[in-house]
């Protein structure tokens, strides 16, 4: 018996350490304590932080109620009047549960007009409206006015506690910014009052005064009213009796005296509560979603809109349904394929990032971020858009900034390896920022490329109207000149301006409207019948010149006021005409255009290259008409050499050249290109390898020294990419020792986009290109170009990946599939085969490898894929009941080295949870697995850390379990046999597969 | 008062141990049916507070997941261990075996006794009879190891 109490105490010893035992470490009045400490520290959410990070979920939310009972509505109040005690109440918030959930929710409510948003319940729908108001405010892309229609309703049906939590936002959004004072700064009179009735919440009185201010005066503001009154969700006759007592008059009189026709039937029929039901997708199936997709595909033309709003947030499986459906409805057909052969540009690329499905970890929505903020703002396809459109909008540098905070807090939060539910709650609206600012920054580019579009293919005309003026060329060929003249600088401008995201179907759609620009001016629809006479008139290139440049004078005067609305876009258009007119003469003479103004040239010299060149000619108008555009838009007048500059830079000007020296970006600089070539020259001789080696192991990319070479030598001394300043600051800072983390980055991007290209056949080097022949370097250089834009897009992937993961580099999920050459891998002289055998995951992945993905959908296919019978059911099952535990869920033993038998069971430990938890996982999935021949039996043994028998040391991660070797002993059927490391597969709640090898540490 | 049999003959607890690693396990080996009968005062002196104190994490981590899983059809909350018993139905059984076998084990067995010839592969049914406890299974008799 001694014996048997002896053993008894040792269960209970067992059971009380993982029961009670947790509860001494955290004792019941541990959230008290962490109460008392924090509402007197200036740093509570550090403490709070800390102290969550020693807890299971399970303490957490023990010590986060108690924190909550503890403090009551004075305590959380106290904390609220702070913004690092805000940030405390949210981390709590996210911890807490039942009853004391629902208190913190019940006082944030009670707060009212000063309630502090900790829940941050209303984030999502607060980012776009604060959004929409910063740009309401600050007059869209041109700065110019208020916006009050988009105002107004940002404004709309927000309570009061709900508009203080839009100011937090608002605020936290463009720092330094009070949304209160901007509106008070904007409006006056009874725009201010109604922006006022809106923000204390009193909806109704609003509409009230913006339908009185709509038909007052001279004229009525149909939209205005229309938009009140289609908005109104209560009873129009509340709507009705606000009109009255704050007018004293009859609402239903005063729109009868201002509307007339169909308008007034509208109003009328709002009033008496007819609204036009609003639009909304109905619920529809993968087969009807298919069909839709076919036939916004289908004959000529592409419906983009249907195509996106059919594919746009659909979860993963979704749309792999509809993948189906589509393929099963075409006789095969793939639908991502047909998706890339009818769209470009931004309509692909957003489509593309709809067929992956909506992000479903913060990660990913980071990951996401930063593939927008590269494609609409990264790359040398984007220098031209990024120069030109933040010339005249703070749109780009609010997106640089917000980019840079969101990635700068994921790093910054991860330093402990993991984010905690207030840190999630905080990147979450940091990623919201950036993603909005990426769509306002898509505004202000397409405006500014429109404008710039419509200036330079106008002018261009007019140039070549200008040129033929008093020749022998007929009227046609004058027509066609001119059209070819404008579409061409129509697109070539837009497209530069759009980078990336400039598709065909964009280029086909501007060159018709270049095109009209183009026939428009000549005909004198656009510049007047007397402008184009004048024009005509013209012969001499001086008298030319001063012609043309009144004529554009005129143009702009003559253009509407739909185009031209202030003094802003006036200076661009101005400039950008002059500049056209002559960039246009120079293009169309040929670059340079030396004696472009000399008489002799301009009478004989163009109207015969004129007559000669034909349309190539009005291509060439084009080209200088569009760098003439940008020059003389950016930089005003007499800037044709450095709108040269420019053109010569430009990829799409400069078709397949990758090599040689990036003009226009060292041309900004002020450098020459002699001195760049130096420059270059100068960073070939340095012998920087060590020292960049050391500085990007500090930023965390570990890598050899024949590799930094092979990128340095990538970078800056081979025939297929441009020599870059960026790069070469990029380099000299690596080499300094003060590398960024956006330098390691580049590091990345290259060393990726080099392996792509070795993937691919190609080499990156280009090293024997020198020694080639001409007709062997011109195959090299359209094997390069061909491979370039994949390579590019790992490169792009792999920069976005380490950005968003900090400090690591990790493989993608797409490589899943591929298998490592095992035979390169080696521990101690023992070779894979005495670890793993061929059916094991370690057979495809020998080394440490960490997978990101989408969350546990891809997580449970992998299982399925990589341990042999687990089928994504019961992996999903599995991981469901661990990662909402917000726990590890690691997979070792015999099916995971794939030494396993006919009966053998799956073992799976969690890294966060307590053993009572993974008792009830393992009943729930052996239940389930009673019930489906295809489960597998779940191993009984609890992996949990803390977790400790006779024979079993204490686990500490089941990671580490999964690496033990020795000696079975004790009751073991196998007693005196050795056993070996199985490695493990572990799941996080954050989306990662972490593939650990036998014989490797986490 | 506990008592052992294992294939129909009494033996003293030395014989029979546990082992948390290979419970479960012993596809291939020879199955002997036993059974351990425990005063029912002894088991709930001795289970009671560790089972109290699992309903207490179970609880914990309800609040985690937002969900409670009734121990039986119709439980709005956890029962004491004696109510608990009383319940009809496998309910009590398939509570303690997912939580507490090895715990009801341990209160009989010395855990990974090296000396054991029995060695416990499941317990099949834990039911209260004549005021007693009895925990019945299958266990396999230990192989003798050999030195080569």
């Amino acid at each position: 018996m001694t014996t048997l109490n002896a053993s008894v105490q040792t269960q209970n010893g067992s059971s009380v350490l993982s029961a009670t035992g947790s509860a001494d470490a955290t004792p019941s009045s541990s959230g008290q304590a962490l109460y008392q400490q924090a509402v007197q520290s200036p740093q509570p959410e550090a403490l709070i932080k800390k102290q969550f990070a020693k807890q299971t979920p399970a303490q957490r939310t023990r010590t986060a109620n108690k924190f909550v009972k503890t403090a009551g509505r004075e305590g959380i109040n106290k904390l609220a009047q702070t913004p690092n005690g805000q940030q405390a109440l949210a981390m709590v918030y996210e911890q807490t549960s039942g009853e004391s959930r629902q208190f913190m929710e019940d006082v944030h409510q009670e707060q009212g007009a000063t309630a502090v948003d900790y829940t941050r319940a209303n984030y999502k729908n607060l980012s776009p409206r604060a959004t929409q108001l910063f740009e309401a405010i600050n007059g869209g892309v041109w700065g110019l006015g208020t916006d009050k229609p988009r105002l107004f309703q940002a404004l709309r049906n927000l309570n009061p506690a709900e508009y203080k939590a839009l100011q937090r936002v608002y605020q936290d959004h463009h720092p330094g910014r009070d949304l209160t004072a901007d509106i008070k700064g904007d409006l006056s009179g009874n725009d201010l009052k109604r922006a006022e009735c809106l923000m204390q919440g009193e909806t109704l009185r609003a509409d009230a005064i913006g339908l009185r201010e709509a038909m007052r005066g001279v004229g009525t503001d149909e939209q205005t009213i229309h938009t009140i009154l289609g908005g109104q969700t209560l009873d129009p006759n509340q709507l009705k009796a606000a009109y009255q007592q704050e007018f004293g008059r009859d609402l239903e009189t005063d729109l009868k005296s201002e509307l007339s026709g169909s308008d007034l039937k509208q109003a009328e029929a709002a009033l008496r509560g007819e609204r036009t039901a609003p639009q909304r997708r109905s619920p529809s199936s993968p087969g009807e979603d298919a069909k839709q997709l076919f036939k916004a595909m289908d004959g000529i033309g592409t419906n983009e809109a249907k195509i996106h709003g059919i594919l746009q947030g659909r979860s993963r499986e979704e749309i792999n349904q509809i993948r189906e459906a589509y393929r099963a409805q075409t006789n095969g057909r793939d639908l991502d394929a047909d998706l890339r052969s009818e769209l470009s540009g931004r309509d692909l690329f957003n489509a593309q990032m709809s067929l992956r499905g909506r992000a479903t970890t913060l990660e990913d929505s980071l990951a996401r971020m930063n593939e927008r903020y590269d494609y609409e703002r990264g790359g040398n396809s984007n220098g031209v858009g990024r120069f030109v459109t933040d010339t005249f909008s703070d749109k780009g540098a609010l997106l640089d900034s917000n980019h840079q905070r969101a990635n700068d807090f994921y790093r910054q939060a991860m330093s402990d390896g993991k984010l905690d539910q207030g840190e999630r709650a905080r990147l979450g609206e940091l990623v919201g920022y950036a993603n909005d600012d990426v769509g306002s920054y898509q505004n202000a580019k397409d405006s500014v490329a429109d404008t710039a579009g419509t200036v330079a293919a106008t002018a261009a005309a007019t140039a070549v109207v200008i040129g033929t003026a008093g020749t022998a060329t007929p009227l046609a060929a004058t027509l066609l000149m001119a059209a070819g003249a404008g579409a061409t600088a129509r697109t070539v401008t837009t497209g530069a301006i759009e980078g990336e995201s400039y598709g065909i179907e964009d280029l086909a759609s501007d060159a018709s409207i270049g095109a009209v620009d183009g026939l428009a001016t000549v005909t004198g629809m656009k510049a007047g019948t007397a402008a184009a006479q004048n024009v005509l008139r013209a012969t001499a290139s001086n008298t030319l010149r001063q012609e043309g440049l009144q004529v554009t004078e005129r143009t702009v005067a003559h253009m509407s006021s739909e185009i031209l609305s202030g003094s802003a876009k006036a200076r661009v258009a101005f400039g950008a005409l002059e500049g056209t007119v002559d960039g246009a003469i120079g293009g169309a003479l040929g670059e340079g255009g030396t004696t472009a103004f000399s008489d002799g040239t301009w009478d004989q010299g163009f109207t015969a290259g004129l007559q000669r060149m034909g349309v190539n000619t009005a291509l060439g108008g084009g080209f200088g008409a569009f760098g003439g555009a940008l020059g003389g838009g950016v930089f005003g007048r007499n800037s044709t050499h450095l709108a040269d500059d420019m053109v010569d830079a430009l990829p799409l000007a400069k078709t397949g050249g990758r090599g040689g020296i990036n003009e226009g970006e060292f041309a900004r600089s002020g450098i020459s290109l002699k001195q760049a070539e130096n420059m270059r020259q100068e960073l070939l001789a340095r012998a920087d390898t060590a020292s960049v080696q050391d500085n990007l192991r500090s930023l965390g990319v570990d890598v050899d020294r024949e590799m930094i070479e092979t990128v340095k030598q990538y970078s800056f001394d081979s025939p297929g990419i441009v020599f870059d300043p960026k790069n070469h600051d990029a380099w000299s800072r690596l080499a300094g020792g003060q590398g960024t983390s956006q330098d390691a980055a580049y590091f990345v991007h290259e060393m990726a986009e080099i392996n792509a290209l070795k993937d691919q056949g190609v080499d990156a080097l280009g090293r024997d290109f020198s020694t080639m022949t001409e007709s062997q370097q011109k195959q090299w250089k359209n094997s390069f170009d061909q491979s370039y834009d994949v390579a590019h897009q790992q490169g792009v992937k792999a920069e976005s990946d380490f950005l968003s993961h900090g400090n690591t580099i990790e493989q993608d999920l797409s490589q899943i599939g591929s298998t490592k050459g095992a035979d390169s891998f080696s521990i101690d002289g023992i070779g894979p085969s005495e670890r793993w055998t061929d059916k094991s995951v370690f057979y495809t992945y020998p080394e440490q490898t960490t997978l990101t993905t989408t969350g546990i959908a891809e997580q449970s296919s992998f299982l399925s894929k990589h341990v042999p019978g687990l089928t994504t059911e019961q992996a999903t099952l599995i991981l469901d009941q661990g990662l909402k535990r917000n726990s590890t869920v690691v997979f070792g033993g015999s099916r995971i080295r794939g030494d396993f038998g006919k009966g053998s069971d799956i073992d799976v430990g969690f890294g966060d949870l307590s053993e009572k938890q993974a008792q009830r996982i393992i009943k729930n999935i052996n239940k389930a697995a009673a019930a489906n021949p295809n489960f597998l039996n779940m191993e009984v043994l609890t992996i949990v850390p803390g977790k400790s028998t006779k024979t079993i040391e204490t686990i500490t991660t089941p990671e580490q379990f999964f690496q033990r070797s020795g000696t079975r002993a004790g009751g073991d059927l196998k007693a005196g046999q050795s056993y070996i490391p199985s490695g493990s597969i572990t799941m996080t709640p954050d989306g990662k597969i972490i593939i650990l090898p036998p014989g490797t540490e986490k | 008062m506990i008592s052992f049999i294992v294939d129909g003959n009494s033996i003293d607890s030395s014989e029979i141990t546990f082992s948390q690693f290979s419970f479960g396990k012993g596809e291939g080996f020879d199955a002997l049916s036993y059974e351990i009968k425990i005063a029912k005062g002894d088991f709930l002196k001795k289970i009671a507070p560790i089972y109290d104190d699992g309903v207490e994490e179970l609880k914990e981590d309800d609040e985690v997941t937002g969900e409670f899983e009734p121990p039986y059809p119709g439980a709005t909350d956890y029962p004491s261990l004696s109510e608990f018993i009383d319940i009809e139905g496998t309910y009590l059984y398939e509570y303690l075996y997912a939580y507490h076998k090895f715990d009801i084990l341990g209160i009989a067995l010395d855990e990974d006794n090296d000396a054991a010839n029995y060695i416990i592969k499941s317990m099949n049914s834990i039911e209260c009879v004549d005021g007693d406890i009895v925990v019945k299974g299958a266990a396999i008799k230990r192989l003798v190891q050999t030195e080569s």
